[in-house]
């Protein structure tokens, strides 16, 4: 039941975001029949779901909301803002729901409380000309079968009492049971429930044939309960339920209102019951013959010219198969209640997908899929202890046959864990859309409460990454897009004044750049204003005042990557809660990405993600500093050089040195581990590294060979230690730590 | 278990669940002059009334819960019968 509940929940929120696209796409084109339609089938997918864990509020408000989506369908109403944002409360509120049933395996405990508050909103926009979709299909007007409601089947002896009562007739799907539904039960709990009668839907087969996980029964209840209450009951399987007013004298002495009907209808029933008979193609096939001549002339009387055509070829077909089943559901289709739309029929059950076509994917729990990939990982770093191995025995033992022979098979196993990691990787790719298309609900909200207009125009959505990548990127896509509303892009008025279109632009964009993701956030906003920035530095004492007047207009935007810094005037509840651009720049640094920010006075706001497409095994260079061995993330090293003593000059006071005609400062790895100096040296081994100082040269004594490992987070009160990304274990099995080379640089700067 | 078995005669009892089905029907097929005792039943899952009524397998002692009795009145027939009705 747990994994059913789970995959619930996964197919809820893929129905929630479809729902709220096609919701956002209704505002723009409010007359768009197959934005209606996929809005609908969203919710009706939901609905369909959550009949299975009898989450009855979620059902009767998205059932509600589908009533309203008709009435949209049919232009009896119109798409106001205010109806857009109902619906899209009815959206978040079962958003909600899904998560506390995530949480809490059951709704919240006010959730009938609020689904009747969504339902009565809801009702506000319906068109009541039209009856709700409850009461859409009649019950047969001969009332006929209540002539079967003796008084064996009333629950009390007060079928004689006066007083209205509500007829009902379900037939359940025959596929039911898969949905978790028990229409028996069902029935038992009928609000009002004082009469039942259950007969076979068609001819049981015998015992041995009868398929029991199929329902084949027909269920005619009565009720006590007002016709709104029991509709209200039943909303959820509006397709297969009929609810009628009935006089209590009907069951004795009812007239149907149209004649003609009730006779078609009551020598339908009677042929029935002799297409019930045993052995119709043998001794009771004259019975068979005359009934089938019966249904024609009756069906000619009543001028249904299709079904006219096409008994004759179900009959034949039931003759040569010497079954009369299908002959059988043919003519109970006939009298059944009124069928359903062609497209209600399409979008049957999700949960059963009986309708859906076969698909070709197959949903697995990410843990699988993570935990296949680490072991992948894990033995594309093993196959390494080979090479090691390998050397070892040609360089102590003096086996050069064995030695490459293991090389040989080292070579081997390399292309095989090569093609297991794409291949894994792959699997584990996801597009960017997952996240985006969270963003457009977001500034539609977002500027209509600040009142201000913008365009969000995205692209490269179908840009794939790794999933952990994606969603790691989710929450800082989100401050990054509310910075940008609510700091970056003016309120109309003030556009015009500075001669700009009065709707703003923010665009996201996502592509591939070699090994790289690049997302950009751009905005033609107010972008940052540096003075400002200095100021709060000063105001904040970040930096000593000096410091400030001489830093760069990119050191200065640097700043605001500093924890607790916030340029906006005034703490808003939309991006100013304490949290800010170093909330995002961590996130992205924990998988392996870095921030760049560029933005002119007046002229917008360009910020840019540069990611790894996948993590699964890291390249480290490996560098000895004071005869220890550390590891430094290969994505962070633009080059290794080696340069004479002679080179470094004093620059500002700094030790610095030239590369094609750029002054680059130069940090040593000892002095920023603490560690020896080295003695006597006549070079230096330096990594140059890029960060958002701009570009760093780091001395190091020596350069080892680059390698492949997984780094594992550092655990427990080693977390704190800001100057290790994590732990590596090394070929031959000893523990390399990686430093965390930008954070250091990073605290260099910031305690200078 | 909500359904027992004993010889011919399966005995009701409390909430008799879909899963029960499978097991009711082996059951009736094995026996054809199996007897059901229901006195004690309380609530029985759509498919196996659906079994009780493909089969016509005489209740020889009805439930006493009313909405259980009702459901099953039309079909509720005495030991050497003929007719369900």
């Amino acid at each position: 039941m747990d994994a059913m509940l789970d995959q619930y929940i996964i197919e809820s929120r893929e129905c929630l975001q479809l729902g709220t696209a096609a919701l956002l796409s209704l505002e723009k084109t409010p007359d768009d029949p197959a934005e209606i339609d996929r809005l609908f089938r969203s919710l009706h997918t939901l609905k369909g779901g959550a009949g299975l864990f009898a989450l009855t509020p979620l059902i009767r408000a998205t059932h509600a909301a589908e009533d309203v989506l008709d009435s949209l369908r049919e232009r009896r109403i119109a798409l106001t803002r205010e109806l857009s944002d109902l619906l899209f409360g009815v959206i978040d509120q079962v958003a909600e729901w899904i998560s506390s049933l995530e949480t809490q395996q059951k709704l919240a405990d006010n959730a009938d409380e609020i689904s009747t508050r969504l339902i009565d909103e809801l009702e506000r926009y319906r068109d009541h000309k039209k009856p709700s979709s409850a009461s859409r299909f009649a019950v047969p007007d001969n009332l006929e079968w209540q002539s079967r409601l003796t008084a064996e089947t009333w629950l009390d002896n007060t079928s004689g009492a006066a007083g209205a009562l509500t007829a009902v007739i379900y037939t359940p799907d025959s596929g039911c049971f898969f949905s978790g539904e028990d229409p028996l039960n069902f029935i038992r709990l009928l609000p009002g429930l004082c009469a039942v009668y259950i007969e076979p839907a068609i001819a049981l087969p015998p015992l041995a044939q009868l398929d029991i996980y199929a329902c084949q029964l027909k269920f005619y209840a009565l009720s006590r309960a007002s016709q709104r209450e029991v509709s209200q009951y039943c909303a959820h399987l509006e397709q297969q339920i009929a609810i009628a007013p009935v006089p209590m004298s009907a069951p004795q002495t009812a007239t149907p209102a149209n004649d003609e009907q009730a006779i078609f209808y009551r020598i339908m029933q009677a042929q029935l019951r002799v297409l019930q008979l045993p052995d119709l193609f043998g001794q009771h096939l004259p019975h068979l013959k005359a009934a089938l001549q019966t249904i024609r002339n009756a069906l000619g009387f009543m001028q249904k010219e299709q079904p006219l055509l096409l008994l004759d070829a179900v009959a034949r077909q039931a003759t040569q198969d010497k079954n009369a089943e299908p002959l059988r559901r043919f003519i109970a289709d006939l009298i059944a209640p009124e069928d359903p739309p062609a497209d209600e029929r399409e979008r049957k059950n999700p949960v059963t997908g009986k309708n859906k076509t076969s698909s070709r994917f197959m949903k697995v729990e990410q843990t699988k899929i993570d935990q296949l990939i680490d072991l992948i990982a894990e033995m594309a770093v093993a196959k390494n202890g080979l090479l090691h191995i390998s050397q070892q025995l040609q360089s102590q033992q003096n086996s050069p046959a064995i030695s490459r022979s293991i090389k040989d098979h080292h070579a081997l196993v390399e292309r095989i864990v090569s093609d297991m990691k794409n291949i894994a990787m792959d699997v584990r790719m996801i597009p960017m859309s997952t996240v985006f298309q969270r963003l457009p609900r977001l500034v539609r909200d977002l500027a209509q409460q600040l009142d201000k207009k913008v365009q969000l125009v995205i692209s490269g959505e179908e840009t794939q990454a790794d999933k952990n990548i994606v969603e790691a990127l989710a929450e800082p896509l989100l401050h990054l897009i509310r910075n940008s509303l609510s700091h970056g892009i003016e309120a109309t008025d003030e556009r015009m004044a500075a001669g700009k279109p009065g709707v703003g632009l923010i665009e996201l964009s996502a592509i591939h750049q070699g090994e790289n993701l690049v997302i950009k956030i751009v905005d033609d906003g107010r972008g940052i204003d540096l003075g400002a920035i200095k100021e709060k530095a000063l105001h904040k004492k970040i930096l000593p005042a000096a410091e400030i007047t001489g830093l760069s207009d990119q050191e200065t935007l640097n700043l605001i990557f500093l924890p607790g810094f916030s340029t906006s005037a005034e703490v808003s509840d939309l991006s100013g809660r304490g949290v800010g651009m170093d909330v995002v720049k961590s996130a992205v640094e924990s998988v392996g990405g870095a921030v760049t920010i560029d933005s002119g006075s007046g002229s917008g706001t360009a910020i840019t993600l540069l990611l790894p497409l996948a993590i699964l095994v890291n390249q480290v260079m490996t560098v000895k500093v004071a005869n220890q061995l550390f590891g430094v993330p290969l994505s962070k090293v633009r080059q290794s050089l080696r340069l004479p003593m002679s080179a470094i000059s004093k620059f500002r006071n700094r030790d610095s040195f030239l590369l094609h005609e750029e002054i680059i400062p130069l940090l040593r790895l000892h002095t920023l581990l603490d560690l020896p100096e080295p003695s006597g040296s006549s070079g230096l081994a330096v990594l140059l590294v890029q960060t958002r100082h701009g570009r760093i040269g780091v001395a190091v004594d020596d350069f080892a060979n680059p390698i492949e490992v997984i780094i594992k987070p550092m655990d427990g009160i080693l977390r704190t230690l800001g100057n290790y990304n994590g732990t590596a274990l090394q070929p031959d099995g000893t523990v390399l730590l990686i430093l965390n080379i930008e954070g250091m640089i990073d605290a260099h700067y910031l305690h200078r | 278990m909500p359904i027992t078995y004993t010889d011919s005669r399966a005995t009701f009892s409390g909430n008799c669940k879909i899963d029960e089905a499978e097991g009711l029907r082996a059951h009736l097929e094995r026996y054809p002059n199996a007897e059901v005792e229901m006195t004690s039943c309380e609530q029985i899952h759509t498919t196996i009334l659906q079994i009780l009524i493909a089969a016509q397998t005489p209740v020889i002692a009805p439930p006493t819960n009313v909405f259980l009795l009702r459901c099953l009145s039309p079909y509720l027939k005495q030991p050497g019968n003929s007719s369900p009705e």
